[in-house]
This record gives C-alpha cells, sequence and structure tokens, in this order.
C-alpha cells in the first residue's frame, strides 16, 4: 500500500449530488424492483441490485439532516425515519387492495412529511427542509421493508416458521444501514462521495444477511442469487470505498508514532 | 412456584449480569459511544492517538442490531435443529451461530467507522495506522459475541421457560437496546470521563474546555484501545453487568408470586422503584456530606 502524499485540507473528490434527485434515482429503482420481484421471482437478484439506491437516498437525506449541527442525534433522527418508513411499510401488508406496497411507501413519505412539520413548527428544531428529508428517509426505508418483507413471504406456504419474527430484524438492520454511513464517516473531511461509498458498502452488506436470513423462508435457488450478487457487491462496493480512504487519508501505516 | 421457572429467573439473571460485563467491554474496546466524542476530538486540539474510534450511531441501536440479527439467526436454526439435537441443545448450538453472524457484523461496521472516521481527520494530520485496526478487532469480536450470545439465551429463556408472549427476536432487541443504554450511561463513564482524564483529579467531571485534551500516553509508549477493557474491567464493566443482571433479575423475580393476581408484578414493581430511590438517595446525601459539595477551583 503506498502512502501518500500529505496536505492541509480535506480532499474533497467527487461532486455533490443532491438528495432528491438520489431519491428520485431510488423510487424509479425499487418500483422497478418491486414490479420485476412481483412478474418473476426467479430474477431476484436484479431486484436487490436495485434496492441499494434507496439506501443511498436514505443515508444522504440523514447526511443534509445532520449537517445542521445535530451531531449525536444522526442516531436519533436515523431511528425516527426509519421507524415511521418500516411501520408503514408493515401496516401495508395489511390492506388487501392492488398496489398496497407502493401505498405504503406513499404513507411513509407522507407521515416522514408530518413528523418533521411537527419537529420544526412544534419542536421548533429549525433545521432547513427537514420536513422533506426526513419523508425521504423514511420512505427510502419503507421501499427497502417492502420488497424484503415481499421476498420473506413470498413462498408463504411452505413456512417453518412465522415470517413476521424477522420484522425487527428488518426494522433495526434497516435503521443502521441509513444512519451509519454519515455517522460512520463524520469529521471535518467528510464528504458526500466517499459517504454513498460506504452506504452502498453497508447496504449490500444488510441485503447479505437479508439473503442469510431468507434461506429459512425462500426456495435455495432465490436465496443463493440473494447471497451471490450481495457477496459480490459487498466486495465491490468496499473495494470502491477502500480507494477512496486510500485516496484521502492524511497517512497510511501498518504501525508507528503518532 | 415450579423448580424449572425459579432456576430459568437465576440463570438469566446470571447470564444478563455477562452480558452487561462483555457489553461494556465491548464498546470500551474500540470507544463506542460516551467515550467516542472525546476520542473524535482529539485530533482536533492536536493530540493525534491510537485509540479505535468506532462510532457505530450509539450504543443502544447497535444492541439493539446486534441482538436482533443473533437472535434471528438463532431462532430460524432452531427451528431446523430441533428434531436432531432435542430442545436446549437446539438452543445453545443456534444462538453460537447466531452470535457468530452478529459480532461478524459488528466487525465490519467497526472497522468501515474507524477508517471513515481517520479518513475525515486528514485536515488535523491523524494517520490511519493498520495494527490500531487489527489489534482489538480479534478482542471486541470476542467480547461481542460473548454479549451476543448472553442476551440472545436471555431472550430464549424468557420466551420458552418464563413464557412471555413476545417472539424472541423481539425480546432480543428489546433487551439489546437496553442493554446498550446502560452500557452507554453506567459503564462508559469509568472508561470515558476517568481513564481518558487520569491526568485530572479524580471525579473532577469534563468541562467543555477540557474536552478533547485526552491522555494519549501510558505508562510506556501510546495509549491503545486493547489496554483500556484492562482498566474498565475492574469497575465499569462489573457495575454495567450489576446494573442489566439486577434490571432483569427483579423484573423475573417479581413474576414469581401470584398474591395479588396479575397486578402482582406491577406492585412489586413500584415496591423496588420506591426501594431503589430511597438508597440511591440515602447515598447521594451521605456522599455530599462526606465529600462536601462541589468545590471552585
Amino acid at each position: 500500500m503506498s502512502v501518500q502524499p500529505t496536505g492541509e485540507t480535506a480532499a474533497h473528490s467527487g461532486k455533490y449530488t443532491t438528495t432528491v434527485s438520489l431519491f428520485v434515482i431510488a423510487i424509479v429503482c425499487s418500483t422497478v424492483a418491486l414490479t420485476i420481484f412481483n412478474a418473476a421471482p426467479h430474477a431476484v437478484f436484479l431486484s436487490i441490485i436495485l434496492i441499494w439506491p434507496a439506501f443511498a437516498s436514505g443515508a444522504s437525506a440523514v447526511k443534509d439532516i445532520s449537517s445542521y449541527g445535530i451531531g449525536t442525534g444522526v442516531a436519533s433522527i436515523g431511528m425516527l425515519g426509519a421507524g415511521v418508513g418500516t411501520i408503514s411499510a408493515f401496516s401495508s401488508i395489511f390492506i388487501d387492495i392492488p398496489f398496497s406496497a407502493f401505498i405504503g411507501i406513499i404513507a411513509a413519505f407522507v407521515i416522514g412529511f408530518v413528523t418533521g412539520l411537527c419537529a420544526n413548527k412544534i419542536i421548533k428544531m429549525k433545521i432547513p427542509r427537514m420536513e422533506l428529508k426526513i419523508a425521504i428517509m423514511s420512505a427510502s426505508a419503507a421501499m427497502i421493508t417492502t420488497l424484503f418483507v415481499s421476498i420473506f413471504s413470498n413462498n408463504i406456504d411452505m413456512l417453518l416458521t412465522d415470517v413476521y419474527i424477522v420484522l425487527p430484524l428488518i426494522f433495526i438492520a434497516t435503521a443502521l444501514a441509513i444512519i451509519h454511513p454519515y455517522n460512520g464517516s463524520m469529521g471535518a473531511g467528510e464528504n458526500q462521495p466517499r459517504t454513498l461509498k460506504l452506504a452502498f458498502a453497508e447496504a449490500s452488506l444488510t441485503t447479505l444477511l437479508f439473503g442469510l436470513i431468507s434461506l429459512a423462508y425462500t426456495d435455495t435457488i432465490t436465496s443463493i442469487e440473494i447471497l451471490l450478487v450481495s457477496g459480490l457487491g459487498f466486495v465491490i462496493f468496499t473495494t470502491i470505498f477502500l480507494r477512496a480512504i486510500n485516496a484521502e487519508i492524511y497517512k497510511l501505516e501498518w504501525s508507528g508514532v503518532v | 412456584m415450579e423448580p424449572t421457572i425459579i432456576f430459568a429467573v437465576a440463570l438469566a439473571g446470571a447470564l444478563a449480569i455477562l452480558a452487561g460485563i462483555f457489553e461494556d467491554l465491548e464498546s470500551d474496546t474500540g470507544s463506542q459511544s460516551n467515550p467516542n466524542s472525546q476520542v473524535q476530538l482529539a485530533p482536533q486540539i492536536g493530540h493525534l492517538h491510537r485509540y479505535f474510534n468506532k462510532a457505530i450511531s450509539g450504543e443502544p441501536p447497535a444492541y439493539g442490531f446486534w441482538s436482533a440479527t443473533g437472535a434471528t439467526v438463532a431462532v430460524l436454526l432452531q427451528t431446523r435443529f430441533l428434531s436432531g439435537f432435542g430442545e436446549m441443545h437446539s438452543v445453545i448450538l443456534a444462538s453460537i451461530f447466531g452470535a457468530f453472524v452478529a459480532a461478524s457484523i459488528l466487525s465490519f461496521y467497526a472497522i468501515f467507522a474507524h477508517i471513515s472516521r481517520t479518513a475525515s481527520m486528514r485536515p488535523f494530520k491523524q494517520p490511519l495506522q493498520l495494527d490500531v485496526i487489527l489489534s482489538p478487532l480479534p478482542l471486541f469480536f470476542a467480547y461481542g459475541f460473548l454479549a451476543v450470545l448472553c442476551v440472545t439465551l436471555i431472550s430464549f429463556i424468557t420466551n420458552m421457560v418464563l413464557l412471555n408472549p413476545f417472539p424472541v427476536p423481539l425480546i432480543a432487541l428489546l433487551f439489546g437496546i437496553t442493554l446498550g443504554t446502560i452500557g452507554s450511561s453506567t459503564g462508559d463513564i469509568h472508561y470515558g470521563s476517568e481513564r481518558l482524564y487520569q491526568t485530572f483529579i479524580f471525579g473532577s467531571g469534563i468541562p467543555i474546555s477540557k474536552q478533547g485534551d485526552i491522555d494519549i500516553k501510558a505508562e510506556y509508549g501510546f495509549r491503545n484501545s486493547i489496554d483500556t477493557p484492562y482498566f474498565t474491567s475492574r469497575f465499569g464493566g462489573p457495575v454495567t453487568g450489576l446494573c442489566f443482571g439486577a434490571l432483569v433479575f427483579l423484573d423475573n423475580w417479581s413474576r414469581l408470586f401470584t398474591f395479588a393476581g396479575k397486578w402482582t408484578p406491577i406492585l412489586l414493581g413500584i415496591i423496588i422503584i420506591i426501594l431503589l430511590f430511597i438508597i440511591n438517595l440515602s447515598i447521594e446525601i451521605y456522599t455530599r456530606n462526606r465529600f462536601n459539595e462541589f468545590t471552585k477551583e
């Protein structure tokens, strides 16, 4: 590993992508992902690839809110957004009409917006555009939850264990994958491209975990598809992330005196 | 009262004490939660350090995640192991696999957090040293594995023997969040405000002017994240274990009695809370009388 040249200022590689444009990408990708999974359950590997942008959009929303000096409140704001999203998505399971999954995502967006409105207007947190960012966070969490609830409950007749026992794990794993990229990168030299690279690496780690869980619920081919594509994605995204680290770190060494 | 239930209450309490000890040592191995702010601030005021900067979004959500992962994997495996190994052995074997998966994910998150936060410290010339990552890694993997194993086993006992109506992963999520909260508020103070500030007078607290002004030099060489559990295992870890153990044990113990019907645990719980309040108040009054009020420097 090479030792990088030293520098006084933070290296801002790449350019800033707005959270709204990331969210639009995430909406398009996850709609396609859900449609593909409903039409052809054996093409699940495409759905897994297409759900990763939702993690990035949620992580970017967390970064936008937390940049206004929340700091240690990253976890709280993330749990709030992810909680609204996952609960809306879980509730949509019990609505027995066509396209109920999409209704859950829209409901998550609306409830997230109202929650942000309460935080800004009633608690007076006065964070610019917090309503929209919490709504984006909730909707992203709802997309992820909807896809994995659909995957786990697809072969409902061959289940040995009830599917609802994985709901706590889906909630907390999604929340951590959304809040941790910014929380883990915080500091003076933090920049959005590296945070998003970490978001993709953790997204694929989370889908890898869900793939492991899906061995108990789906048929073996589906699980192996999820595990393979997530494992491959994890290796690729981690490599990209480590390259970014290597380019931005002040000095890389095995050991030494600081 | 059946002997099985009394045994289960005692076992859950004992496992909770162990879970608390291991949880606190695991978080101290990588400066998670409370001490993390101090380790994070140190390079900004010129203290380059060799601590592991394990920023995983606060201990309560992080431990909720590890525990829920461990318990979910364990429950799903336990139904497969049931026919081959019998009830008790299948639970123990499945919990070991679950804790292993949880500890692996913990390690990935910890490494990502450390390298990414160190990269963000570039303006302050904090180097990324690979032995700082690799030497504490097996230690907090092991502590994390043991903590998650204990929480998973407590959740199984609560669900299967003490007949809690909630599913095991949900119990584990709630126990994990509780455990993380206790570790963050009780145990980490021994590391965050005492170990990192040993040059200042014992118990003097951390005013804003001292924030980030941590000890970076050890008895010989530099302070590191492996020596920290050696210090915190004397007080911080056991106190966390005592707190979580007392919580789990007293809560389960109050369910053993039936003298007032369904209201018995609630009545006993209120009595326990009042007793604890009186004990805490008398300790504080004794401390104030013994060591006087806070004095000006």
